[in-house]
């Protein structure tokens, strides 16, 4: 017997909703349950417009089972997985996909992601670095799929690449729920989808684990966040694995997300000793920084910045900070709401704060950096709030909290006309000097001879940078006739610009603009009157940079889930609108936005 | 000299002034007699015995007394009033440096009105004018008394003249809000700005709020959508309010009778009454109240409201350009420290707008900060010159002077009554649906007296 039980909806569309599945006795989920669960699971806080990469691994198959599946009986969630899909494509050993070319019909989810699930487990487990031929990799689905044959390479019913329909769903869906897809085939490789979603596989995770070891002190305490960590590991990519230090040296920055993700969680099952995947590590949350100012008094403010992971509810969630208890609460997609003070001591080697409440994660870890970098709300552009969301849109201004001590380098690259900012520096926190409306100006910064973890942060990683400003933003569309302006940064003067509206049903193109527009210039392109998604393009030199945007009809609108709401204080009573609620003092000193 | 000629229109004053053009004859007789004692009438709210004080240690510092001659009141003046300043040895209107430099530098000398013959004056006056006595008081209407019409006369009532696109806008705005859930200030301009509503998004800010429908932190830098809320009871039905959908609207149409009506300069309002009162509608965190009962219980008084006032301690007031409210404009001060309510701009930034607005307590020796409306009337109490309200007890309206508008704290309840804001009048803003008992509590709490509409 099973329940579906409604837990939550989620943002990103009104027919996809969060659900946990209980299970009693022995039954196992099927594999549409796990399709659903693998997809949502995927998204699940991925912020508007990013890049999804399908990275499963044992582990992730673990975290899923885990966590969306509710059951009185331990199961081995891997072994689920694999019954169940072998239950629903190993037709006598042939393959047989083509029922999952369709769409689910209750939830819409594409019916072939967790088939695909399988295809990049697949390549998480391929020992070979150089398989051209597919060899290694087939080798590894056969066994999923439990295909028994003695023939090697494609099995049947996959020939020609047949599994290609279910990754172009793939990429409607997430075009569907404004996501780009990190899948893409080279060439005419079907397996480079596969290979491409698994960020780390296991013999990259050996050879990470192998590093770690080597520098045994310095990483078992150093605290790191996905960024931090991935700028460590740069200089160091000839350690690892051809794979590994090809993706350390990209310069995708699409990219830098999942990796440092995947990095971080190989560091902590290091660190956990979990090296075999075989448990769910118990994680650590990571934190940004906030940054407000008071508009009268003019007084700054930096608060801890909770970030969320993927697939870890935050329910009862706290974090002990001197002595006193914050809730975690999430905000949006990716983040939590802002919560505590910073103490400039916790800036300058890091911190770790405990957690209570939640068996997944024992901390939340402030990363040691040499240089915050905070740039404005990429959902609410307009605010004066700033926060380290993420890399600055190349050519938008941002806010530079840098360490004192690397002020002269700063004022070099500055003299040099690498990088501008206004006003004089300011020392916001002990020690920490605050720049501000700091722009990165030059592209090719190999001739810096400065601190080269500044290097590392402020030089521009792309060449083109897309700026969306205006309309009426919802999450992370705008509604109908209420559309952005567009600016395109870079260092070239003309551009090619490509907007493509997508049809909603197969998102085939239905009309396309394309003009030559000139770069750092504010653009009215369109009148985003027709609903859907579209297709931003920017070409320059051979670079390109890609951008869905998502119109939504007023009548598409749906209302914000529970948010924490203002209210006006009267002595020991709250106002919300008409209602005088009795203040309770335990709560109320929560979070602090 | 240059300054406005400010002048209310219930003034009762000569209106004859000295021109070029006018011949010698038809001047007044003082006028004829070179440089007689003529004077300049100004506008102003201050302590009468500070105010004296504070003139006359002017007069003595800068030796002022070979042209000041005179300082003149309005009769019974309180709270706002006029004064007038006579000069001897000078040209009728012409005041020299040394005065304008010092003297008239005072704050109450901001609001200047006229200038006068001696002989205009003494028309004005009743009674005999001492002119070497100091303090003479003159005889004037009082400045708010003659503003006095009667608040419930409807022959100029143009509320029924709704602008649907208008209120489409409106409506437009609480969805996009309702999805938004909270944002910046910034962000909510923005949306006023998109949906070209004509309103300052200040104003829209302010009756989101007083129609129950958003909160702001106390600097009014962010909001966030309220819960959806029904307001009222099953016997009159309820009023909805915070966050809504065409979903909701949907579901309420299900379990009951839901009637919008347009509205000016506000959103629909959503009137619902359910079908079955026991039924339970299948909305999440559907919050019910009924804010006359709860609020009338708690409603705290206007000291115990500026209690609950936000304190903005250690500010840096060297930072700003201070000007005090005067009861009519605000105007510069040399630092913040009479009890009143004072614009602040920031030194060196060039603008017409104030970076905040706040009141500044003496006794206490603290600052506050509030709505702007509950500031101001907070200055009007603690000067006393707070004029009674008006309640037509038939028709179960209450009327508010515009320019002593309550706290806004106040006036939500006054707006929830109805569901309805105010309606302007003859700057008279009319409450309605406010029943006897909620029109007491609330004049008591604010200690405001009460003149009821006679009907017989």
């Amino acid at each position: 017997v099973q329940l579906k039980v409604l837990h939550q909806s989620d943002d990103y569309a009104t027919t996809i909703r969060y659900d946990y599945y209980f299970f009693q006795g022995d039954i196992m989920p099927n594999y549409q349950e796990w399709n659903h669960a693998i997809a949502t699971h995927t998204i699940s806080i991925a912020s508007s417009g990013s890049v999804i990469f399908l990275n499963i691994n044992e582990q992730e198959l673990r975290r899923i089972g885990t966590t969306r599946f509710r059951r009185h009986k331990a199961r081995d969630w891997l072994e689920d997985f694999c019954k169940a899909i072998r239950q629903e494509v190993n037709k006598n050993n042939f393959v047989n996909i083509k029922h999952l070319y369709s769409v689910d019909a209750d939830n819409r989810v594409p019916n072939g992601v967790a088939f695909l699930a399988a295809t990049v487990l697949a390549a998480y487990r391929m020992t070979d670095e150089n398989d051209e031929s597919g060899i290694n990799y087939f080798k590894r689905l056969r066994d999923i799929l439990d295909l028994q044959s003695e023939k090697g390479g494609r099995p049947l019913g996959m020939e020609g690449g047949q599994e290609e329909p279910l990754w172009l769903a793939w990429e409607r869906w997430l075009n569907q729920q404004n996501f780009l897809c990190g899948a893409k085939r080279k060439s005419s490789n079907y397996i480079s989808y596969p290979i491409s979603q698994a960020i780390l596989r296991r013999i990259d995770q050996t050879s990470l684990y192998r590093f770690f070891k080597e520098k045994n002190a310095f990483f078992q305490t150093t605290l790191f966040d996905e960024r931090s960590l991935l700028s460590t590991l740069k200089p160091f990519r000839d350690r690892v694995t051809k794979h590994l230090s090809e993706l350390l040296n990209s310069q995708l920055t699409r990219d830098e997300d999942e990796l440092g993700s995947a990095l971080l969680q190989a560091l902590e099952d290091w660190r956990e000793g979990n090296t075999s995947g075989d448990n769910l590590t118990v994680q650590r949350l990571t934190a940004g920084l906030y940054r407000t100012e008071d508009w009268l008094s003019g007084e700054i403010q930096y608060l801890l910045h909770p970030r969320q992971r993927r697939g870890i509810s935050l329910e009862n969630t706290s974090v002990l900070i001197d002595g006193q208890l914050f809730n975690l609460t999430a905000e949006r997609n990716s983040w939590c709401y802002p919560i505590s003070n910073l103490d400039s001591s916790w800036l300058e080697e890091g911190f770790s704060f405990q957690s209570q409440g939640n068996q997944y994660i024992d901390a939340l870890v402030l990363p040691k950096r040499e240089c915050w970098i905070l740039v404005r709300d990429p959902e609410q552009p307009e605010s004066p709030d700033r926060a380290s969301w993420g890399q600055p849109v190349l050519g938008e201004p941002f806010i530079l909290l840098a360490q004192q001590k690397h002020l002269s380098d700063l004022e070099r690259l500055k003299i040099e006309g690498y990088i501008q900012w206004q006003d004089n520096p300011q020392e916001v926190l002990a020690g920490w000097l605050e720049l501000k409306n700091c722009v990165s100006l030059i592209q090719d910064w190999s001739e810096v001879i400065v601190n080269q973890k500044l290097v590392e942060a402020l030089k521009p990683r792309v060449s083109l940078g897309l700026s969306l400003f205006g309309g009426l933003q919802v999450g992370g569309s705008w509604i109908s006739e209420h559309g952005p302006t567009l600016t395109v940064h870079s260092f070239d003067h003309e551009l090619e610009l490509k907007i493509t509206r997508l049809n909603q049903e197969d998102l085939k193109a239905a009309n396309t603009i394309n003009m030559v527009i000139e770069s750092n210039k504010e653009l009215n392109v369109s009148d985003w009157k027709e609903p859907g998604v579209y297709q931003i393009r920017v070409l320059s030199h051979g670079q390109s940079i890609e951008r869905l945007i998502s119109i939504k009809a007023w009548n598409e609108l749906v209302m914000a889930e529970e948010i924490v709401c203002e209210s006006l204080q009267i002595g020991n009573y709250q106002i919300q609108g008409s209602n005088w609620l009795e203040v309770n003092h335990d709560t109320s000193k929560n979070s602090s936005k | 000299m240059t300054h406005p000629r400010i002048r209310p229109n219930n003034l009762h004053l000569s209106t004859a002034k000295p021109s070029q053009s006018l011949s010698n004859e038809e001047l007044p007789v003082a006028a004829q007699m070179e440089y007689a004692r003529w004077f300049r009438g100004f506008r102003t709210v201050a302590n009468k015995k500070e105010m004296v004080q504070a003139i006359a240690n002017t007069i003595s510092r800068y030796q002022l007394q070979k042209w000041v001659a005179s300082l003149r009141f309005e009769k019974q003046a309180q709270g706002e009033f006029y004064f007038f300043i006579g000069f001897d040895r000078l040209e009728f209107g012409q005041v020299p440096e040394e005065i304008e430099e010092t003297l008239l530098q005072l704050r109450y000398f901001t609001n200047p009105i006229e200038d006068y013959y001696f002989d205009q004056l003494q028309n004005i006056a009743t009674g005999d004018l001492e002119v070497q006595r100091y303090g003479q008081r003159l005889r004037l209407p009082s400045l708010r008394m003659a503003a006095l019409e009667d608040p419930f006369d409807q022959s100029d009532d143009t509320q029924n003249s709704i602008d649907d696109t208008h209120t489409e806008r409106w409506d437009k705005l609480m969805l996009w809000l309702s999805a938004l859930g909270k944002g910046s200030w910034e962000t909510f301009q923005r949306g006023c700005q998109q949906l070209q509503i004509i309103s300052k998004p200040r104003q829209v800010l302010r009756t989101l709020r007083l129609l129950g429908h958003i909160e702001t932190f106390p600097d009014g830098t962010r909001w966030s959508i309220n819960p959806i809320t029904l307001e009222g009871n099953t016997e009159k039905g309820y009023l909805l309010l915070g966050r809504r959908s065409d979903e909701v609207l949907n579901l309420l149409a299900q379990y009951g009778e839901v009637i919008i009506k347009p509205m000016e300069k506000s959103p629909s309002q959503v009137h619902w009454r359910p079908a079955d009162p026991n039924s339970t509608l299948p909305i999440n965190n559907l919050v019910y109240t009924n804010a006359i009962n709860t609020w009338t219980e708690h409603l705290p008084s206007i000291e115990e409201w500026q209690d609950y006032l936000e304190i903005l301690p250690n500010m840096d007031l060297s930072r700003f350009e201070a000007r005090i409210y005067d009861g009519q404009n605000f105007i510069p001060v040399l630092r913040v420290e009479e009890s009143g309510l004072y614009q602040l701009f920031m030194l060196n930034v060039q603008t017409k707008f104030p970076r905040a607005t706040l009141y500044y307590d003496q006794s206490k020796k603290c600052l506050y900060r509030a709505d702007w409306y509950g500031l101001r009337f907070l200055t009007l109490y603690t000067r006393e010159v707070l004029h009674p309200v008006k309640y037509d007890s038939k028709k179960l309206q209450l009327a508010v002077l515009l320019d002593q508008r309550f706290p806004e704290f106040y006036e939500r309840l006054l707006v929830l009554s109805s569901g309805k804001l105010p309606k302007l009048q003859n700057d008279w803003l009319i409450y309605s649906d406010i029943s006897p008992s909620l029109m007491a509590t609330i004049t008591k709490k604010l200690h405001l007296k009460v003149e009821r509409k006679n009907h017989e």
